[in-house]
């Protein structure tokens, strides 16, 4: 295993954790942090902050995938986060599919224009 | 010259325009391939917990220790630009394959060094997305996926050793989906990279001509503070009626006649083109940019005192060129 090698995160429902683990990007050990974070119904919207939080602060971190309805929950946290590394990716959980118009990036990528742009 | 060096420099806009709106779309098929394969991935995920039993596929089956599979390169280019590359270990324990990255199964753009190695064509732009690079690669790449794992490291044996088909489909959707996701990371950034090109690019192009450019929350706050004077003369409210917002944003090419066009800037930074007209009392607006229903506008730059409404097409003005 490549040494530099960055990891990804998943911060989701139980499903799509599942999912993702299963893919192979999980790592649990005893010395550091899991890189995942499964969201139950009883999940504190703190707990997730903080996780999502400390996973930025981790440098070797290079995507955090989030489920698109928790990334509403901490949505002041994800706005306020402007590196490029890591990428939070918002995805669709089974409950709540894709929507465009919440998605951080997209929302920074439309946002602003108005007619003096294309004057 | 110089006005040589202003047609220049809109050609320029309007080609970073056009390359921003090609990423934009570029992102929204992937980000469509990526949602359709992760639900995918439940569909199947749902249909071995229904063969193997709801305890069985769960998160209790986790394993206490795990090493992650999949890790993901970023290099950083110019202009701010981050390739991510996300590459799976086949196999753990040789020391080999650490030295030869080669024989790694590599999906997306691909590092300098392999590049040169696999003899990849040299002027693949740096921009350029991972998709044909990896069509290139998937010679390469098959003999690394007939490599065994080591089954230590397999999730799917965390749920048994017999696994139903359905788990293994699974596995594979949402392995497409870790590679999809590093590529629709770095075309993220492509993307808000060439947003704020352009923002800075038209402000620089419309200084040179004089007229004055509002859209960053920055110069918002400083044209309010210039403003506050005018502000307290202008009628900067309006209450909003939806049926008549409709109305006007239906057919807003119908002017009425005594209408002038006013620059009117909302809280959220959006500027605007309003049509103003004397006689008419009461607007609705909805904010393209806050999406705030009830919209309530300060007078911007000219600050021209209107104590009349404001109609406005706000879509329009978000397309407006």
């Amino acid at each position: 295993m490549a040494g530099r090698g960055k990891l990804i995160a998943v911060i989701g429902d139980e499903d799509t954790v599942t999912g993702f683990l299963l893919g192979g990007i999980g790592e649990l050990n005893k010395n550091r942090k899991p890189n995942f974070l499964v969201v139950e119904k009883d999940t504190s919207i703190a707990e997730i902050e903080e996780t999502f939080k400390s996973l930025l602060a981790r440098n070797d971190i290079a995507i955090i995938l989030i489920n698109q309805f928790i990334a509403e929950m901490i949505r002041h946290a994800i706005d306020a986060h402007m590196q490029s590394i890591p990428a939070v990716l918002e995805i669709p959980s089974k409950e709540h599919p894709y929507d465009a118009s919440k998605d951080s990036i997209l929302r920074r990528a439309k946002g602003m224009f108005s007619a003096e742009d294309f004057r | 010259m110089g006005v040589l060096r202003e047609e220049d420099s809109r050609l320029l806009l309007d080609e970073k325009l056009l390359y921003f709106m090609d990423q934009l779309e570029l992102l929204e098929e992937k980000r469509k391939t990526l949602n359709s394969l992760i639900e995918q991935g439940w569909f199947s995920i749902s249909k071995a917990r229904y063969s193997m039993g709801n305890k069985q596929v769960s998160a209790l089956q986790f394993a206490n220790e795990m090493e992650p599979l999949v890790s993901v390169h970023v290099r950083t280019l110019e202009k701010d630009e981050v390739e991510f590359c996300a590459v799976r270990s086949s196999q753990k324990c040789n020391d080999e394959f650490v030295k030869e990255p080669t024989s790694i199964e590599d999906i997306g753009p691909q590092e300098e060094g392999i590049r040169r190695r696999k003899n990849t064509k040299s002027d693949i732009a740096e921009k350029k997305t991972s998709e044909d690079i990896s069509k290139e690669k998937a010679p390469e790449v098959n003999p690394g996926k007939k490599r065994d794992h080591n089954p230590q490291q397999d999730p799917l044996k965390w749920f048994g050793i017999l696994v139903p088909q359905s788990l293994k489909e699974a596995q594979s959707s949402f392995k497409q989906v870790i590679e999809l996701s590093a590529e629709i990371a770095a075309l993220q950034i492509v993307v808000l990279n060439a947003r704020q090109e352009l923002k800075h690019d038209s402000r620089n192009d419309n200084g040179s001509t004089g007229a004055g450019l509002n859209t960053s929350a920055q110069s918002n706050e400083k044209e309010t503070d210039a403003l506050s004077a005018n502000e307290t003369t202008t009628a900067g409210q309006c209450c909003v009626s939806a049926s008549s917002m409709k109305v006007f944003a239906l057919s807003p090419l119908h002017l009425r006649p005594n209408g002038r066009w006013e620059r009117w800037k909302h809280g959220c930074g959006l500027t605007v083109m309003l049509l103003m007209f004397p006689d008419i009392r009461r607007c609705c607006f909805c904010c393209c940019l806050c999406s705030s229903t009830v919209a309530y506008f300060r007078c911007a730059s000219n600050g021209s005192p209107s104590s009349s409404i404001s109609f406005v097409s706000v879509e329009r003005s978000f397309f407006y060129a």
